[in-house]
């Protein structure tokens, strides 16, 4: 699989009068096309800085960030612009909506920028809502949803321009855990529907484990990349969420074969595991064996 | 939705502000309406008043070349004295320039500068003169011709006279020869030799004769008189012309008496030596000269007329300083309260602002949208001015342009409203750029983190 982003030696540095702090330190990363990958770390440790260069809404001090082959550290602002508008949808932590349109018309917002016509736009962007679950919530305004209707606007929003790679900084941080990780699921779903490749800044664990790929960062700097393909191709292969995938492979079913011969019994050995999970993994397995 | 939608729903996001940003806006555009409408009025005003005094200039330097030769003869020893009908020669003249204090308070011999004449002065009459005297000056050296009239003025009020009788003699030839009926009628017909009590009445007359058209009947001094025409004009318009005979009997002079005789020399060469002639001939009688009269009265006029002309031109030059001054205030004002507003609306939405930055709009996109609100503030805020100065442009006025309030047309042409709707869109504009430009330059990572 080609790589949609790649940086090499990033570095950021903030300096006030003689204080300099280094925030991005020798970032080297290849982000394959598709991939699903959360970076952590705790506060400070760079992770908003790096979705901000890999974005294009920051430059970096040195170093390169190559989008789908364009390297994009020394263009100027209005390249920067243009690259994101084309190849980058953002996701944020507060949602960002515009509260004077409603959600169609916020999601019709960065096609504004496109060639199509107020026709296709708003097709386009009634589309994206009823993916998001929000087919009925079409002509509320952002103070008419709820926290998650409004994130998931947003989610609909960030990919109203078919953007390579979407960036999402903290996306379920405003939203209660039950919310966030059907936000985070929502994610993953469209990363496997669109192909679309989505990272995620997030300090919370819980809602990493829904990424194929996890980088932490601490000081600046990469500290380790886990990627976990068993997980996420039992996940595809199965169409269970990666929660439930997760607490599958925690109790030991964590290969295909394992899963396809396990039984009601070991199902119940799996902790944390409710019953109507119980019941969808083993309707999942079925229907593979099938 | 484009960015003119997207603008005008932005500006009613907080409503309350917005609506008292355009009250103040709209305040500052009809202040700067009313100014235009005081100041071109004024202008206006200054510019019909100095050529109403150069046409009535030309007027009298015209009647002056026409009357050249022109001597008047009147009676000033009255039995009966000096208060009513006797007078001063010439005195009087009332409410208009020329009269007053020099002889000639009017602008004709026949008028207020003879003595007995001016209606427009005080009511003053002559003695008689002698019907005899025109014989004898007909018969002088150098004497063209001689016309006796009659002017005689009635009316309760002191100072002025409600109106005068003018009998002038209705020999054709004369008529013919001299100005002596009115040129402008604007009904009937002008009265001839053939008529008896016929007069003629101007039109600011008609009311004073309980509105009397052609063919009324109206009593002068216990005679009846029928309206035979109607005339118009703006000097000589409280005159009823009438037969001398007629204007013998109803003022009190006897077929042998009149009020006036106007002489007319050979030429203007001669004119001195018929005065001279005639002041031998009847020592008693007031001999004037109209070319004297009338050179001392241009005279007075002209260095009047120069007083008037720049106390108006000061008068003038000070309504536009004011109103220039209270425009650029009010312009200025309008801009500022742009500018505040949209400094303000920056300040509030860096964060929207990082999100469509981030979301791939350009640097001309933000300032676009920002400037497109600044215009549609200002689009409503001159819409309400308009509103505004439609009702209260005469209050506007009272307050800073007195002067001009009294004479000007206080509802804007259609001219000026589409030039303060253009005006208040431009200063929606300029006040909105540099807030936008700002707005425009965030660093979209900086403008994300604002809360």
């Amino acid at each position: 699989m080609s790589d949609i982003l790649m940086t090499k030696n990033l570095c950021k540095v903030f300096r006030k009068k003689e204080h300099e702090v280094k925030a991005l330190w020798k970032i080297n990363l290849k982000i394959a096309t598709g991939d699903y990958i959360s970076i952590q770390g705790p506060s400070g440790s760079g992770k908003t800085t790096l979705l901000n260069m890999l974005g294009c809404l920051d430059v970096p001090s040195s170093g390169h960030v190559v989008i789908d082959g364009i390297d994009v550290s020394k263009m100027g602002e209005g390249a920067l612009t243009k690259v994101r508008a084309k190849k980058v949808g953002f996701v944020f932590q507060s949602f960002n909506l515009i509260p004077i349109l409603s959600a169609v018309e916020n999601v019709e917002l960065p096609l504004e920028l496109t060639k199509m016509n107020k026709k296709e736009r708003r097709e386009r962007a009634e589309e994206l809502l009823e993916l998001v679950g929000l087919g009925d919530r079409l002509n509320h305004r952002p103070g008419e949803l709820s926290a998650g209707e409004q994130q998931r606007v947003a989610i609909a929003r960030a990919l109203a321009n078919k953007p390579a790679i979407i960036l999402a900084d903290e996306p379920t941080g405003n939203l209660d855990s039950k919310t966030g990780k059907k936000i985070m699921a929502l994610l993953e779903e469209l990363n496997q529907k669109t192909g679309t490749t989505i990272i995620v800044v997030t300090h919370d664990k819980s809602m990493a484990q829904f990424t194929k790929t996890m980088i932490f960062l601490k000081d600046g700097r990469v500290t380790l990349i886990k990627n976990d393909q068993a997980g996420f191709d039992i996940s595809k292969a199965l169409g269970l969420p990666r929660n439930v995938t997760n607490k599958l492979i925690r109790g030991g079913l964590d290969t295909m074969e394992k899963l396809l011969a396990a039984t009601d019994k070991d199902l119940k050995r799996v902790p944390r595991l409710n019953r109507q999970n119980r019941k969808r993994v083993m309707e999942a397995i079925e229907e593979h064996r099938k | 939705m484009g960015v003119g939608n997207r603008a005008f729903r932005n500006v009613w996001r907080k409503w309350p502000r917005t609506l008292v940003v355009v009250i103040a806006l709209g305040l500052s555009i009809a202040t700067i309406i009313s100014m235009n409408i005081g100041i071109e009025a004024s202008k206006k005003n200054t510019l019909d008043m100095i050529q109403s005094y150069e046409d009535r200039l030309n007027e009298m330097e015209n009647l002056n070349e026409q009357q050249a030769t022109m001597i008047t003869v009147t009676n000033m020893t009255w039995p009966g004295g000096f208060n009513r009908t006797g007078g001063f020669p010439g005195g009087g003249g009332g409410d208009r320039p020329p009269g007053g204090d020099i002889p000639g308070g009017g602008d004709r011999p026949q008028g207020g500068d003879i003595p007995g004449g001016y209606t427009g002065g005080f009511v003053r009459n002559t003695g008689p003169v002698t019907a005899n005297a025109v014989t004898s000056i007909s018969a002088l050296k150098n004497v063209s011709v001689v016309i006796p009239m009659v002017q005689h003025s009635f009316g309760q009020n002191f100072r002025r006279a409600d109106y005068a009788v003018r009998g002038v003699p209705l020999d054709p030839t004369l008529l013919s020869k001299y100005n002596l009926l009115p040129s402008n009628l604007v009904d009937g017909y002008l009265i001839t030799s053939t008529d008896t009590s016929k007069i003629l009445i101007s039109t600011q007359l008609q009311s004073h004769f309980n509105n009397a058209t052609v063919g009324s009947h109206i009593t002068i001094n216990g005679t009846d008189f029928n309206v035979a025409g109607i005339y118009s004009s703006d000097t000589e318009n409280n005159l009823v012309y009438m037969s001398l005979a007629d204007a013998q009997k109803v003022s009190g002079y006897d077929s042998k008496t009149v009020s006036t005789i106007e002489v007319y020399a050979t030429n203007e060469s001669t004119v001195d030596g018929v005065v001279y002639d005639i002041q031998q001939l009847y020592p008693t009688y007031m001999t004037v000269a109209y070319s004297e009269m009338a050179a001392r009265q241009l005279d007075f006029f002209k260095t009047r007329q120069g007083q008037e002309i720049a106390s108006l031109e000061s008068d003038q030059n000070k309504t536009q300083s004011t109103g220039d001054q209270i425009m650029v205030i009010s312009g200025a004002t309008a801009g500022l309260i742009v500018f505040f507003l949209m400094t303000y609306t920056v300040r509030e939405r860096i964060k929207e602002i990082g999100t469509l930055r981030a979301l791939g709009f350009s640097k001309s996109n933000v300032m676009a949208q920002f400037v497109a609100e600044g215009m549609i503030v200002g689009l409503i805020g001159g819409l309400l001015g308009i509103v505004i100065a439609l009702e209260a442009t005469p209050n506007i006025m009272r307050a800073f342009l007195p002067s001009a309030q009294a004479y000007a047309n206080t509802t804007p042409s259609l001219e000026m409203v589409l030039i303060s709707l253009g005006l208040t869109i431009f200063l929606g504009a300029v006040g909105s750029i540099y807030p936008a430009f700002s707005a425009a330059h965030k660093k979209p990572a900086e403008a994300m983190k604002n809360e």
